[in-house]
């Protein structure tokens, strides 16, 4: 990599973390989508320079096209909470610990893991990447799919108007009748 | 055996970037109260991951596009997940309107 992917590499990262710290930090629900959006687009111009055009274009589509959007018709859709009294506030720092201690193991992983051996690297082009995961992968590829299509049908039957609730009981005046109660 | 060298700098704080993103998506879930910047926190873990994964695939992948095969899949999970996910916060905000994740134990035993 020469000196200039590097230099913008570095401004994306920084702009990723912004992008990310925005999110956590603000109060208002629709600019933590927008920091998300922000973090986003950043991590998908990196892919760009990593060697990873399709993965790159895939996530500016998917994740600051499709899913921020979603979550923006979602935010749209309620009044935003307000703000309330904070019932965890005692067990702050064991959340703040975790974090510490999650990043210190991280770390020592980063130094176990940041050797590299000097090699030719190939572009990820959606030729390469279907070859693989239409072959070898094809059984996670079908997965995806169908975990998708599950996904579907799960946020509709969840989303759907609500009808009366279907009551188990049974009508003593119908039974009579000799119909069959409702179930 | 190949001989190992410390990866570029670059590729390092990459690793280093995606290290934060997920300390920072960690934080959100625990510290923030709205279900829906809970649920975008998850969002950037998981991306955080196929960051990682995407340089480790430009640091050992070589001629190999595995690494950059498993995001994408992350990604097809992560689609699923926000789409569930949402129809639950959905249903979570016609049930009570000030949603509080916090406040939230109606399936507590």
């Amino acid at each position: 990599m020469g000196w200039f992917e590097v230099a913008v590499l570095f401004l994306l990262g920084v702009l990723a973390i912004a992008g990310a710290l925005a999110m956590v930090l603000q109060r208002d629900p629709i600019r933590a989508a927008l920091g998300l959006l922000l973090t986003m687009i950043t991590l998908g111009i990196m892919y760009l320079l990593l060697s990873a055009p399709f993965v790159g274009f895939v996530q500016l589509v998917v994740y600051a096209g499709a899913i921020v959007v979603l979550f923006l018709l979602a935010l749209m859709n309620f009044p935003t909470a307000p703000l309330l009294p904070d019932h965890l506030a005692s067990m702050r720092p064991w959340m703040i610990g975790t974090i510490i201690v999650l990043g210190l193991g991280l770390q020592q992983m980063l130094i176990r893991f940041s050797y590299s051996r000097q090699i030719h690297v190939v572009d990820g082009t959606p030729e390469g990447i279907g070859s693989i995961l239409l072959g070898k992968y094809i059984y996670v590829f079908q997965l995806a799919g169908l975990l998708l299509l599950v996904a579907l049908v799960a946020a509709i039957y969840l989303t759907r108007e609500d009808e009366p609730a279907p009551s188990f009981e049974v009508d003593p005046e119908e039974l009579e009748d000799g119909t069959h109660a409702r179930a | 055996m190949p001989v190992l060298e410390p990866a570029s700098t670059a590729q390092s704080s990459l690793l280093i970037v995606s290290v934060i993103l997920v300390l920072i998506g960690l934080g959100g879930v625990m510290l923030r109260r709205n279900p829906l910047v809970v649920l975008m926190s998850i969002e950037l873990m998981l991306n955080a991951a196929n960051l990682a994964l995407i340089t480790f695939a430009r640091m050992y992948g070589g001629l190999h596009l595995e690494a950059q095969v498993i995001a994408l899949i992350i990604m097809a999970v992560a689609a699923a997940e926000v789409g569930v996910g949402l129809a639950l916060v959905v249903m979570i905000f016609r049930a009570t309107p000030r949603a509080d994740v916090d406040e939230l134990h109606e399936l507590h035993g």
